[in-house]
């Protein structure tokens, strides 16, 4: 695991796969939106309106994967001080929180036809909103603690505290009585919706999978860039010193 | 317009402002550090000439 950690070796290698991620994340988008908008058939009870569900949950498997990322890179980065680790947690974090704000504002659409609200303080809607703050503060950490090492460890420690509430946000629906339906995907009995719906669901969850990877290997590209352009400005003040 | 229209078109048109907008500033910022890092570069080198002379 260590020699994938080497940045150098990491630029080369997301150079390589970049092009290709890219043409499989527009693939697979072509494809879901396809099936998503037409031959996925009209729900016998929310007719066309269930569409909303190809952006609602992608984007909100996304949002609590893309925490799930952040939590497991930041304790690799605390425990074995990998130098990638916290760049990748540190580069996930702005997609996270895109992610969320998307997942509630496709949820508030998706509620008013059904439930006749945008909005109630139900449990999983309110746990959603928390994750949404919780990578706020997260970012925050970044932006606010100059000293990178020490940045990198107090975020760690939030990402970790903050896991509680992705798996709040999971059982939400099972522990208390919720307006949001329960688990339809990822159930111990399987799926409950099935055929184009679930082909079409599956797709767009896996372009918006594509769309992730593609993107963290961009951004963690950057964050290594930034770190280079810091050494080299240094270099470049001792110097004229 | 079907009344429950405006809905499924709002959240595709959020999805695609959300998607794109990720896309475009990840996209913006790798280019950007690009140019400063060549940029800097380019400065060591000139520093490193002067030195030589």
């Amino acid at each position: 695991m260590h020699k994938f950690a080497n940045p150098a070796r990491f630029m080369r290698l997301s150079n390589m796969f970049l092009p290709w991620c890219t043409g499989f994340t527009v693939l697979l988008f072509a494809l879901g939106l396809y099936y998503a908008l037409f031959l996925a058939p009209e729900d016998y009870q929310m007719g066309n309106t269930y569409r909303i569900i190809f952006i609602h949950v992608p984007a909100a498997y996304m949002a609590q994967f893309g925490y799930g990322v952040i939590a497991v890179a930041s304790a690799v980065g605390f425990i074995w001080k990998h130098p990638l680790a916290d760049q990748a947690a540190r580069a996930t974090a702005p997609m996270g929180a895109a992610f969320t704000a998307l997942a509630l504002v496709t949820g508030s659409l998706w509620g008013k036809p059904m439930w006749g609200t945008f909005w109630i303080w139900d449990a999983r809607l309110t746990s959603m909103l928390i994750l949404f703050f919780v990578y706020l503060g997260y970012i925050a950490v970044w932006q606010t603690i100059e000293d990178q090492t020490r940045a990198a460890k107090i975020a760690a420690i939030v990402a970790v505290v903050g896991l509680v509430n992705v798996i709040i946000i999971k059982f939400s629906v099972d522990w208390w009585n919720t307006l949001h339906q329960p688990a339809s995907l990822i159930r111990l009995d399987g799926p409950t919706i099935g055929g184009d719906m679930l082909a079409a669901l599956l797709l767009m969850i896996g372009a918006f999978n594509m769309f992730f990877i593609t993107l963290l290997m961009w951004r963690i590209q950057s964050l290594i860039l930034r770190k280079r352009i810091r050494s080299l400005r240094m270099q470049i003040g001792g110097g004229q010193d | 317009m079907a009344p429950n229209e405006i809905y499924i078109v709002s959240s595709y048109v959020a999805g695609a402002i959300v998607l794109i907008g990720l896309a475009v500033a990840s996209w913006r910022a790798k280019k950007q550090d690009e140019n400063d890092l060549r940029e800097l570069e380019k400065q060591l080198r000139e520093l490193s000439d002067k030195s030589d002379i």
